[in-house]
């Protein structure tokens, strides 16, 4: 009965194993076959790197690049809206007449002033020469 | 910087404005841009303006490239955004013609689509199936997939590009090949 019992559970066991090993067999040839599919796939995909390209591509680029920085320049510009530009017309003409009107006003008074009065304002007679910049007229005023 | 670079002096200059290192590293990248908005996009018509547009931008925008990512990964991931809006455009485009139906638009597609230069090149069956089950796949399973297999960039470069983990991009890869072999098993491609 005893020795039985070992024979059914040693057919068993065997059973058992050569089971698991077909199981192995056939994972083994599924990751083989997956594995000859893959580098199938891969060796055909390569081809699709290729591509013809026109020999005048880069000379294409280059061109359109530089076009189109000229382009930015003046859509820039015409980005700016009107109003915006009148206002810095505007305020332009106003800082040149700041600018321009004080030493016209200064040029004439100047002009209108006589060398006598110009000689008691200092109130000096050593006033030899006519004092041209503003740089002069303070160094005067500290000397005296 | 990340790694060296084997153009980093080319694109240095070019990052100083010279127009020869811009020429040469358009020479360079011209062919891979162009076979990768290819594989992408599926439609040689628009390509060239695609790989125009991609170095457009690169001229633009190569001052502020900082070498963080390998130059190939940065380009590849210009010319993926230009991609995208073309694909967001031609689904407006679509809606558009769907709602203005002309029979002629579509003859006129058939007709130039018969005239495909590549086709003319590679008229391989498989290579045709391969581009059909591309088209079949999601585009971030299509992108991995064009990006190794065919672009043959590095696990490292399709990260920075794609900005995914190492470890997605691997799975994702996996995952595309499978998709791929499955549709050629289909086609009686491959057994």
């Amino acid at each position: 009965m005893k020795k039985l019992k070992i024979k059914f559970f040693d057919s068993l066991k065997n059973r058992l194993v050569l089971k698991v090993s077909d199981q192995q067999m056939s994972e083994n040839g599924y990751n083989e076959k997956v594995e000859q599919q893959i580098a199938f796939i891969k060796k055909e995909a390569v081809k699709l790197k290729k591509y013809p390209v026109s020999p005048y591509f880069t000379q294409k680029v280059m061109n359109l690049s530089r076009t189109r920085q000229k382009e930015d320049i003046w859509s820039n510009m015409q980005i700016i809206p009107m109003p915006v530009v009148k206002l810095a017309f505007f305020s332009l003409i106003v800082m040149i007449l700041f600018l321009f009107i004080p030493s016209n006003n200064y040029n004439n008074f100047q002009d209108t002033t006589s060398p006598d009065s110009m000689t008691i304002l200092y109130n000096t007679n050593s006033l030899n020469n006519e004092l041209v910049s503003d740089d002069q007229a303070l160094q005067f005023a500290l000397v005296n | 910087m990340k790694g060296q670079d084997e153009n980093s002096e080319i694109i240095i200059a070019a990052k100083r404005g010279d127009q020869q290192a811009l020429s040469k590293l358009i020479d360079i990248f011209s062919e891979p841009i162009h076979g990768f908005i290819y594989s992408v996009v599926g439609d040689w018509q628009i390509v060239e303006d695609l790989a125009q547009e991609t170095f457009l931008r690169m001229i633009t925008a190569i001052k502020d490239y900082e070498f963080r990512a390998p130059f190939r990964s940065w380009l590849f991931r210009i010319a993926i955004n230009l991609c995208r809006d073309h694909f967001r455009r031609k689904k407006v485009r679509n809606i558009i013609s769907f709602l203005t139906y002309d029979s002629n638009e579509e003859e006129l597609e058939i007709i130039d689509e018969k005239q495909n230069p590549l086709r003319d090149l590679e008229s391989k069956e498989s290579l045709q199936k391969i581009e059909q089950a591309l088209k079949n796949l999601p585009e971030y399973l299509r992108l991995v997939f064009i990006l190794r297999d065919i672009q043959e960039l590095s696990y490292e470069e399709i990260a920075d590009t794609m900005k995914w983990s190492l470890g997605t991009v691997k799975s994702r890869l996996f995952r595309a090949r499978k998709e791929i072999a499955k549709y050629l098993i289909q086609q009686g491609s491959i057994k």
